[in-house]
């Protein structure tokens, strides 16, 4: 009993620091930009331009990174559940990769608005992360960690170098460049009422389904004798995967690792439960990316801006080498 | 005899493919007008400087960057004992390309032309180096393991190259771009000698090993105990692997995955024996990237599509059908 309510004690002070953190970072971030602003700018009845930019501007951009970090994570803390595999993740499964070519294609076809983007990027997101499923389950061992990781290497390296060949063919050279490689660039408040949807039932999907995946991440035999569905629980989760990771790929592009990276930072704090993972996990996912787009409109290139997917790898890869040496690859 | 058989017919299909990317072109050569190009008085003919300032070379370098390629991919393999590895996946173009990327920035371009070899496999045997030492647990190196760890190291490398490209001014950034792809538009003499004479010193001494990678392939002790210094031959396979695949990153970029799929269609067609596999596998790869190159810069009008992509195209359905029926 003494224990458990340490434990409880120790989510809460997370939980608690983790708000503090991603408040500070919004707020810093509110106050970065190319005009620098004053404290007194951040206040919404004062009405001068320094308050529009802060409002119409830098918001939107970090209201949407916050999103973004948000559905990835708990995308990614579903698939670890799901798959009973730590290095699963919306990139490394195809998922990001899909979605970013089905939106070029669209892009390249025609000017789709922002809710058709949002459907468009969900379709390409379900068609990568079956073909990396199909793929890995194809394969003698079926469906090992590994195994899926180095399908969706390869999967993702293909429907990468497709977009890669459309861009280079039709010359978009420098927006797609910045775009394809994951970017949050100018934000307008329609964008994200355009995948607001898929992310809010995404969320909450995931957020009725966290206890009977729990239950079947404990063992699919278990979970039946107490009465669960598991098929219906298992694509009822897909679902609310693809939602997510569909809605980020729509808003941002690629933004690579931050679902691998995350769930399995705070999976030490919390344990397998996935309905306590999934609100810490959200917290550090909105936490990371709005601070990753902060690091790269500090480091603001020449030409076009750094893309945020450059820096979630740099800060993700060496995760994943972590995870790939640990010992329990696979969830308890 | 029949071990001979798939070695020629490979070279032949070779040697026809060559002929063919020599004629093709956005200006289309006929052999008739090739011969009337070498027998006219005139000297030198348009056609025939067209083919020697042009295509000869770029025929030349897609031929030895395919069979460095398919080398490096050899000797990693057999290295690793896994049909999986390649330079690509264990990370080996990403460190090439960093080093190259901050090379181009930090030097003048003069001294970036000359120092880029150095540079790419310093950067290359660097990244390998990490992957190997990082993907060792308890004194032993799991398969898996390794591949997972180049990916990744591969990824985190490449994002903090684009990092350092995007801060830098445009022609750095043209310039990585380029390399990330794998082009071989701008080839001239001076890279087809570099690439030749490192094909040169590479084939002879991998050829040398063969035998003691063949007994390296049934198992460390197995190998020690017949006489092989397995340390030595390890390091030294590596070390071949990795200069021939930098020197390709510095010459065209990174071509993805030739490193896998040459060696892997060769080792069915002959077995598993280092030497026929080793000559078979160059055969292959350097047919592949001559024909993605030819077809990258024919097929699409007069916009080129670089050969790496095309490479990755064919390579990708490749690799599955390796993953899934292997």
């Amino acid at each position: 009993m003494k224990a458990s309510d340490q434990a409880v004690r120790q989510r809460r002070t997370i939980t608690g620091l983790l708000v503090i953190l991603l408040l500070a970072a919004a707020v810093v971030a509110l106050r970065t930009g190319a005009r620098p602003s004053r404290w007194s700018d951040l206040w919404p009845s004062n009405n001068t331009v320094a308050t529009e930019i802060v409002f119409s501007l830098r918001l939107p951009r970090v209201v949407l990174a916050g999103l973004v970090g948000m559905s990835l994570a708990v995308a990614g803390s579903l698939m670890q559940a799901l798959t009973r595999n730590r290095l699963a993740g919306p990139s490394l499964m195809g998922l990001g990769p899909g979605a970013t070519l089905a939106i070029l294609g669209a892009m390249i076809l025609g000017k789709p608005s922002v809710p058709e983007l949002s459907a468009i990027s969900f379709v390409g997101a379900t068609a990568g992360g079956l073909l990396v499923f199909a793929v890995a389950a194809a394969s003698p061992r079926g469906a090992t960690p590994p195994r899926l990781v180095l399908a969706g290497a390869i999967v993702g390296g293909l429907l990468n170098s497709v977009t890669g060949a459309l861009i280079f063919r039709l010359q978009l050279a420098e927006v797609f460049l910045y775009w394809t490689l994951g970017g949050i660039g100018t934000t307008t408040w329609t964008q994200i009422i355009g995948v607001l949807p898929l992310m809010v039932s995404g969320i909450s999907i995931s957020w009725l389904l966290a206890p009977s995946l729990t239950l079947l991440a404990a063992g699919e035999e278990r979970a039946r004798t107490l009465g669960l569905h598991a098929e219906r629980v298992r694509a009822l989760t897909m679902l609310a995967v693809l939602l997510l990771a569909g809605g980020a790929a729509a808003a941002a592009g690629p933004v690579g690792f931050v679902g691998v990276m995350v769930p399995n930072l705070c999976r030490t704090w919390t344990g397998p439960s996935v309905r306590r993972l999934l609100p810490i996990a959200a917290l550090a996912g909105a936490l990371l990316v709005v601070t990753a787009d902060l690091i790269t409109r500090k480091l603001t290139g020449q030409i076009i801006d750094i893309p945020l997917g450059v820096v979630t790898a740099v800060l993700g890869a060496p995760s994943v080498i972590w995870i790939a040496r640990s010992k329990v690859r696979r969830l308890p | 005899m029949s071990r001979c058989a798939p070695l020629v017919l490979a070279a032949l299909l070779l040697l026809m493919v060559c002929t063919l990317a020599l004629f093709a072109g956005s200006h289309w050569l006929s052999p008739h007008q090739l011969w009337l190009a070498l027998t006219s008085s005139e000297n030198p003919s348009a056609d025939l400087r067209l083919l020697s300032t042009f295509r000869l070379p770029r025929v030349a370098a897609a031929v030895l960057i395919g069979a460095l390629l398919s080398i490096s991919g050899c000797l990693l393999q057999g290295v690793t004992r896994n049909v999986l590895a390649d330079p690509g996946l264990l990370g080996l173009h990403s460190g090439a390309h960093l080093a190259l990327v901050m090379l181009l920035l930090l030097a003048s371009p003069v001294v970036a032309g000359n120092l880029r070899i150095p540079v790419a496999f310093a950067g290359a045997i660097v990244t390998v180096a990490l992957v190997f030492a990082t993907s060792r647990q308890h004194g032993s190196t799991s398969r898996d393991i390794l591949l997972i760890v180049g990916i990744a190291m591969g990824a985190a490398l490449h994002a903090v190259g684009l990092l350092i490209a995007f801060s830098a001014p445009s022609e750095v950034l043209a310039r990585a771009m380029v390399w990330t792809t794998g082009n071989l538009s701008g080839v001239g003499g001076r890279e087809v000698t570099l690439l030749f004479l490192t094909l040169a010193f590479v084939t002879p001494v991998a050829l040398g090993i063969g035998k003691q990678m063949d007994l390296l392939a049934l198992g460390d002790d197995c190998a020690s105990s017949l006489g092989v210094s397995v340390t030595r031959v390890r390091l030294l396979a590596v070390t071949l692997g990795v200069l021939g695949a930098s020197v390709c990153v510095a010459v065209g970029g990174a071509i993805a995955s030739v490193g896998l799929i040459a060696p892997n269609l060769a080792r069915r067609l002959v077995g598993p024996r280092s030497r026929p596999l080793l000559l078979l596998s160059v055969c292959c790869g350097a047919t592949l990237v001559v024909l993605a190159d030819t077809i990258g810069r024919t097929a699409f009008g007069m916009m080129e599509l670089p050969a790496g992509i095309l490479v990755a195209a064919v390579g990708t359905p490749y690799f599955l059908c390796l993953l899934v029926f292997r």
